[in-house]
């Protein structure tokens, strides 16, 4: 997607069509991969909804039904002519409409995934930016340490032990579900959104930290400081600023790891959410259910990189004097 | 009076306590809350059935013609339960068989009385084909279903079935839906809607709560006492432990796994463990299609190589042993001591290493599997694995997902294949499966679950046997011939029942169902469930 953007980028007008166009064909990319790695994978749809006991010939009716007889260029050409007008189909197992389970089930990933980015955020760049500053102190040893852990310690684990304490030992919070009423889904978020922003704050935390030093060793902030600028005004004025872009960029990359993270964390915690969808999906070979959810994820991603891109323009003038 | 400092924190205190405690008949419309083992809702239409997870919402939505007393799988003719059916008649042939109907029975939402009509419309939606019933392999008997009149409906069999009570009427399968409310909506639609005239009628699908079902004020059998329950699809199994020993769930599916059980118990002593016996039936095949186990030697040593005793132990008392093909509790099915002693196959080591020297194999062979990774299955493998091993077999074991492991081991592509089912206790039905030529695998896929290849490799005389069998009227002549055919299955071993692996759940003591529950099929009803302090 850089490239092109970057091939394009001098004629500013074009951009946003190139960087549609890009999404547009990533998209495509990763639908065509999808497609044809569910249909490589052993399994019968089949065999899933009929159950094993079902003979040769319901097995026939139902991939007649459904169209997984017909040679795959059809089974292809369907699919994105379904795709270009909006159907997302019915699951082959449940029958049910597609993107009304998508529609139930993504706010709730899409609060989780929310809340995590928040608290990551918020713990990340404070905690990145105190180790940077008072770099080979006590604090930055703890936070380096917990940045460690974070990064060293698999998402569902984390997610059991938080349960385990917190939920179960504690008996602060409850430990399973999505909850109803707002105050309710806000307390079933807690737990889950800890686990992840836990993580992605020791991400945030060791990105901050380096980007941080490495601006704070800059001619401009030595200026600066030699001009008697109060230090806390270099820190946050002058230094994270220019500090924040590589964190941004990694950000971006992160939001996207933090997706399969909170499929694993929807499971430990028996949560509502597209992650629960695609991994059902994935199990019992319902190609339809799987192709919709992938291609919500493949949209959520190119959206966050569009972000991505729209903020490093907020964040460096630079860019929006080249509209590069 | 001036209320007093005192006075009032006394006034708020017993306000607080009797929000609390809410009164008695706050804590009576306390919702059950079940978790079973899946991630999503299949079908609770159960005409097409085929997660046992849907199952526990089916059994408290539909009533079946007839089932087996509470907690049990007695299903002779003397103990089943008239549910639905309130009588019935068999011909001298048994192949007719004709039932009154239990007149006034309303279904959900408001569908009317259930007559003969919506009888004969759910037999013949899964007879058809086209409607991809997975019931309809127990119903291949059935020629047709007619009705006599409102509340008589006749069963034409093809062959004599004198079982027919026990494999076509009962449970799913005599589940009975309204014809009006599945005519009224697509089978997709009905699946996620489902009209019956059980305890519980449907409410809905909530995304956090799961089903969620509601009781049924015009029920037949009375009105249940709790109001309401929330039946959620929670897969982890580690998730369900943990929210059940929180106390948010009063019923966990357990996991069949060892250990399990014991696991449970530490951390909250007083959990009741409800575990329906025998459960699934664990089957091991040996493809005599392949070398070396088209040799009656090789599998006999293998057979010797494991110790039962020890599965059994692991599983804590969900296991049980088989000796026979059908399991010992079944109608029909060998004890230990009834089988001469060459049959019972006990734990011989040396006996094992003896046979596979005379075939040929003193140095012992080796072989790859797949095999799926879901927890019971592999975790019977890995024990026939070890005890393999030290007869100097080396089965190595590639590990896939259980909905690939079932598409590809009906292509014939294992050389030892592990099944598990549940079957009804019915003598023919284990028989016929597994080991009957009509049932053979084939590379295609479209076989079924013979995958010894017995009967069109070896097994001389057991297709008469079985034959014979499936043509007999009478019970006790047809279970005689199901054992002639035993004995004989059991001399050439093409395969053999390892073990039976019940389903366990684990239930807050505070919640009776009202019945012991000791055997049955992998879900259980509610209608008679109460909290009690």
């Amino acid at each position: 997607m850089g490239s092109v953007i970057a091939r394009l980028g001098k004629y500013g007008r074009l951009v946003p069509a190139a960087r549609i166009a890009d999404a547009l064909i990533t998209v495509f990319l990763v639908l065509c991969f999808v497609f044809v790695a569910m249909r490589v994978l052993p399994g019968d749809p089949a065999v899933t909804a009929l159950g094993d006991n079902a003979s040769p010939e319901q097995l026939q009716i139902f991939r007649e039904r459904f169209g997984l007889d017909k040679p795959l260029w059809q089974q292809f050409i369907q699919f994105f002519v379904n795709i270009a007008t909006l159907d997302l189909g019915t699951s082959l197992i449940s029958g049910q409409s597609i993107a009304r389970m998508l529609a139930t089930n993504l706010p709730y990933t899409i609060e989780l995934s929310l809340a995590a980015m928040a608290i990551g955020m918020a713990i990340g760049v404070p905690t990145g930016v105190v180790s940077a500053t008072r770099r080979g102190g006590a604090v930055d040893y703890a936070a380096r340490f917990l940045a460690l852990a974070g990064f060293c310690i698999p998402d569902f684990f984390l997610g059991a032990l938080i349960l385990i304490v917190f939920g179960l030992k504690l008996d602060l919070l409850p430990i399973m579900g999505g909850g109803t009423d707002f105050a309710d889904r806000v307390k079933h978020l807690v737990l889950p959104a800890m686990t992840l922003g836990f993580i992605m704050a020791a991400f945030t935390s060791r990105l901050t930290r380096s980007a941080l030093l490495e601006v704070l060793r800059r001619d401009y902030v030595r200026t600066a400081r030699a001009k008697g600028v109060p230090e806390r005004y270099v820190i946050y004025k002058h230094a994270l600023r220019n500090a924040l872009i590589p964190v941004v960029t990694g950000f971006g990359i992160y939001i996207l790891t933090m997706l399969s993270g909170s499929i694993a964390i929807e499971l430990v915690f028996a949560r509502p959410g597209v992650g629960s969808v695609l991994v059902n999906a994935i199990s019992s070979r319902d190609y339809p259910t799987v192709q919709a959810t992938l291609l919500v994820f493949a949209m959520f991603v190119v959206g966050v990189n569009f972000a991505m891109d729209l903020i490093y323009i907020l964040i460096d003038p630079r860019l929006r004097r080249t509209g590069r | 009076m001036k209320a007093t400092r005192r006075d009032v924190i006394k006034a708020a205190a017993a306000s607080v306590l009797v929000a609390a405690t809410g009164g008695t008949a706050a804590a009576q419309a306390r919702p059950v809350r079940v978790a079973v083992s899946a991630t999503n809702v299949f079908s609770l239409d159960p005409r097409r059935s085929v997660q046992n997870a849907d199952q526990f919402s089916s059994r408290q939505v539909f009533d079946a013609l007839l089932d087996p007393p509470d907690g049990t799988f007695e299903l002779s003719a003397d103990k089943v339960v008239r549910s639905l059916a309130e009588s019935w008649d068999v011909s001298a042939d048994s192949k007719t068989w004709t039932l009154k109907l239990r007149e006034g029975v309303q279904f959900h939402k408001g569908f009317g009385e259930m007559t003969s009509d919506d009888v004969k419309y759910t037999y013949e939606t899964m007879l058809d084909p086209k409607w991809g019933s997975p019931q309809r392999i127990y119903l291949s008997d059935v020629d047709s279903v007619e009705a006599v009149d409102k509340y008589r409906v006749r069963f034409t069999l093809k062959i004599p079935n004198p079982t027919f009570h026990a494999s076509g009427l009962i449970s799913l399968i005599g589940s009975i839906v309204s014809r009006a409310a599945a005519e009224k909506s697509t089978p997709e639609a009905f699946a996620r809607n489902p009209v019956g005239t059980g305890a519980y009628e449907f409410d809905r699908i909530d995304p956090d709560r799961g089903v969620v079902l509601k009781a049924f004020d015009k029920y037949h059998g009375g009105k249940p006492a709790i109001e309401q329950i929330e039946i959620r699809y929670m897969a982890d199994p580690t998730a369900r432990t943990l929210a059940f020993i929180k106390g948010d769930l009063d019923i966990i599916e357990g996991a069949r796994l060892p250990g399990w059980v014991d696991q449970i118990k530490r951390q909250k002593a007083d959990v009741i463990i409800d575990q329906t016996m025998p459960g699934s039936i664990n089957t091991f095949f040996f493809n005599m299609g392949r070398k070396p186990f088209d040799d009656i030697r090789v599998r006999k040593a293998l057979r010797y190589g494991i110790d039962r005793n020890i599965l059994v132990k692991a599983f804590g008392g969900m296991a049980g042993a088989a000796w026979g093909i059908n399991p010992p509790d079944f109608p029909g099915g060998f004890k230990e001591n009834e089988l001469p002693e060459e049959l019972r196959y006990h734990h011989d080591p040396r006996k094992a290493k003896a046979l596979l020297n005379e075939a040929g194999l003193g140095n012992g062979f080796k072989f790859e599997i797949i095999m799926t990774q879901r927890e019971d299955y592999s975790s019977i493998m890995l024990m026939v694995q070890d005890m393999w091993r030290s007869i100097g077999v080396d089965m190595s074991i590639r590990t896939i997902d259980h909905t690939t492991y079932h598409s590809e081991k009906d292509k014939d592509v294992n050389a030892v294949v592990l099944h598990s089912e549940t079957f009804a206790p019915v003598s023919t039905q284990i028989p016929m499966a597994y080991y009957h030529s009509a049932a053979e695998v084939r590379t295609d896929g479209k076989g079924n679950k013979n995958y010894s290849h017995y009967g069109s490799i070896g097994g001389k005389g057991v297709d008469d046997l079985l034959n014979a069998a499936m043509a007999e009227p009478n019970l006790e002549r047809r279970q005689n011939l199901v054992r002639d055919a035993e004995l004989k299955i059991l001399t050439d071993l093409p395969a053999f029942t390892i073990c039976t692996l019940g389903f366990v759940y684990a239930r807050n003591p505070r919640l009776q169902l009202g019945f012991d529950v000791k055997a049955g099929y992998a879900r259980y009803r509610l209608a008679k469930a109460r909290f009690v302090s």
